[in-house]
């Protein structure tokens, strides 16, 4: 399918989300050796954004931040197109699925893949912590090859959910999480590996990318949701 | 190149019941400076959800009927993408997480689908379905919904709540509408009869639509800067408008059916001047958003559906819609009517 080139990846503030992923897209560019210009296409994933905002696409902050291709279009011009994704913590495979469908057919053939959520306002609970991970992907090169993204929905109760809503009571908005949540801890067994499924999107990936690292033959990571539904990204190295 | 390819299966629009005037709520004594709102615009109308509908529910509607019209049963899916920008039950809360994709397959049936959402504000649809072509051609899947339910008019009364001459940059949600689209693609043993333009993300325009929670109260708010973001498309639409019937290789003249984003229909209309002015006639415009507004992503499908009941679409005629989400994304899509259109 795709390569990962180069990542980046650190642990942030509740609320610094876009400046962190600028920070560590310029050093995962970099280590890929290539120019920001040679990117064509750029792919957030998550859940929770600031002031719970649905539009546009926090990818295209990205790409306005970064200044990649932000010039009217002529006739010579490259472009870069940006867009989100989410599904609950299982958004970084589906990021990486979503570039794997379309970067064949862009004309500039890096992507970069962005996972992170931001505390929507400092009304809301926050337990979590906050991971913004950054990845340069190719369609060939040196680097880990994702071979497939398989899901499985069996064990999905789609009455555990979250919502942002507007409490009343204080005035502001709020997150709310529903339904009995089924704990599911971190394993790591030989070339396999699957986080809690507490964790935000961010984490997930955060520490897939650790125990990536030593790694020479091929390694499963699975993503357990709160809701039940896991997806299952295969590498090989 | 390999001989399986992608095609229209189905689409389907739908808009509640509940028309409201635009009259009723931005008459000239409403709005600053006199504005004529009607005739800056060109939309006379919208619809509006009702108590008992949210996103979920307008979606729903579509994708049944999509699925209805495909013949097809809902364990057939293999993928489902939600595109809404809103996600708002009627109770105004805004679905986060899983996706909205996955509760939408749950009631559906769709129990052996890959669930996710996509987001790119007005251009998510049509981003969807290129992912979702892109997994159909190279064989992963065979049938894939995309559906979208949007409940936008409460920045309708967002809008309405605050002083519109302190505040000009919500204008601009007096022009939304409710509705609902769906589309369903499966395999094809043609090749081009889903063609897809290359897509931009002018990000210098990102700050100029942003839509989020209201701080003050339940439910959304947004903020444009209306003028400059469609001086941005229109600045941009001519080129790109070449590049793609290029990129497409697309014969301007044998487009049956054309759509573009409403905004409004006025500027719609100035879109057209700028496309006949490189390529000639439009073959026949769909500028039909005069009763419905502008309802975000499922803009094409609500105005196809709208043609597909006054009897204009034969099947296997061409369409081209174009495609402005806030961002800026710029894209567009050809494709060929579904068998038996005309008898849905």
């Amino acid at each position: 399918m795709v390569v990962m080139l180069s990542w980046e990846s650190s642990k942030i503030g509740d609320t610094q989300l876009l400046k962190s992923t600028i920070k560590l897209a310029k050093k995962a560019v970099q280590k890929a050796n290539i120019a920001l210009s040679d990117i064509g296409l750029i792919v957030h994933g998550g859940v929770f954004r600031e002031n719970f905002r649905t539009e546009p696409a926090f990818s295209t902050h990205i790409q306005g931040e970064l200044n990649v291709h932000c010039t009217g279009i002529s006739f010579e011009s490259e472009s870069c197109f940006s867009f989100d994704v989410t599904d609950g913590s299982c958004s970084p495979h589906i990021a990486l699925q979503s570039i794997a469908d379309i970067l064949p057919s862009m004309k500039n053939k890096y992507a970069l893949l962005c996972i992170g959520d931001d505390r929507p306002s400092k009304h809301c609970e926050w337990n979590q912590e906050s991971y913004c991970i950054v990845a340069v992907i190719g369609l060939s090169g040196n680097g880990p090859k994702l071979t497939s993204v398989d899901f499985d929905n069996s064990s999905l109760d789609v009455n555990v959910r979250s919502s942002g809503y507007f409490d009343d009571g204080i005035r502001r908005n709020r997150i709310e999480t529903t339904g009995e949540i089924k704990s599911v801890k971190e394993m790591y067994i030989d070339d396999y590996y699957s986080g809690d499924n507490q964790w935000l999107s961010g984490q997930h990936m955060h520490e897939f990318l650790i125990r990536m690292n030593g790694h020479n033959d091929t390694l499963e990571h699975c993503i357990v949701d709160r809701s039940g539904k896991s997806t299952t990204a295969k590498w090989v190295f | 190149m390999g001989d399986r390819f992608s095609q229209m299966v189905s689409f389907a629009g739908y808009l509640p019941e509940k028309q409201v005037f635009t009259k009723s709520f931005a008459g000239i004594d409403d709005l600053p400076r006199s504005l004529d709102f009607v005739r800056l615009t060109g939309i006379d109308s919208h619809h509006e959800a009702s108590k008992d509908q949210g996103s979920f529910e307008l979606a729903i509607e579509a994708a049944k009927k999509a699925l209805l019209r495909a013949n097809l049963e809902p364990s057939s899916i293999d993928l489902i993408i939600n595109a809404s920008v809103s996600k708002m039950d009627n109770n105004l809360s805004q679905h986060l997480s899983p996706s909205y994709a996955t509760s939408i397959a749950k009631e559906l049936g769709a129990i052996n689908a890959q669930t996710f959402d996509v987001s790119n504000a007005c251009a998510s649809m049509i981003t969807s379905l290129m992912i979702a072509e892109s997994r159909i051609t190279s064989g992963k899947i065979d049938y894939a919904l995309i559906v979208s339910g949007e409940f936008i008019t409460p920045i309708i009364h967002e809008a309405k709540r605050r002083n519109l001459y302190l505040h000009p940059r919500a204008l601009a949600s007096l022009t939304v509408g409710d509705g609902a689209a769906a589309y369903i693609l499966g395999p094809s043993k043609e090749s081009g009869r889903i063609r897809f333009s290359e897509p931009f993300t002018l990000a210098q325009y990102n700050k100029h639509c942003i839509g989020q929670a209201s701080k003050k109260h339940r439910g959304p708010q947004m903020r444009t800067k209306a003028r400059d973001l469609q001086n941005g498309v229109i600045n941009n639409l001519g080129i790109f408008l070449q590049r793609s019937v290029n990129y497409m290789d697309l014969k301007w003249d044998k487009i049956a059916h054309t759509y573009s984003h409403p905004t409004t229909p006025k500027a719609v209309k100035k879109g057209a001047k700028i496309a006949i002015e490189i390529f000639g006639e439009i073959n026949f415009l769909h500028n039909d958003s005069a009763d419905t507004a502008n309802t975000a992503s499922t803009t094409h499908g609500v105005l196809l559906e709208k043609s597909q009941n006054s009897g204009y679409l034969r099947s296997d005629e061409t369409v081209f819609m174009v495609s402005f989400g806030s961002g800026l994304a710029i894209m567009a899509i050809y494709f060929n009517l579904p068998e038996g259109v005309e008898n849905w």
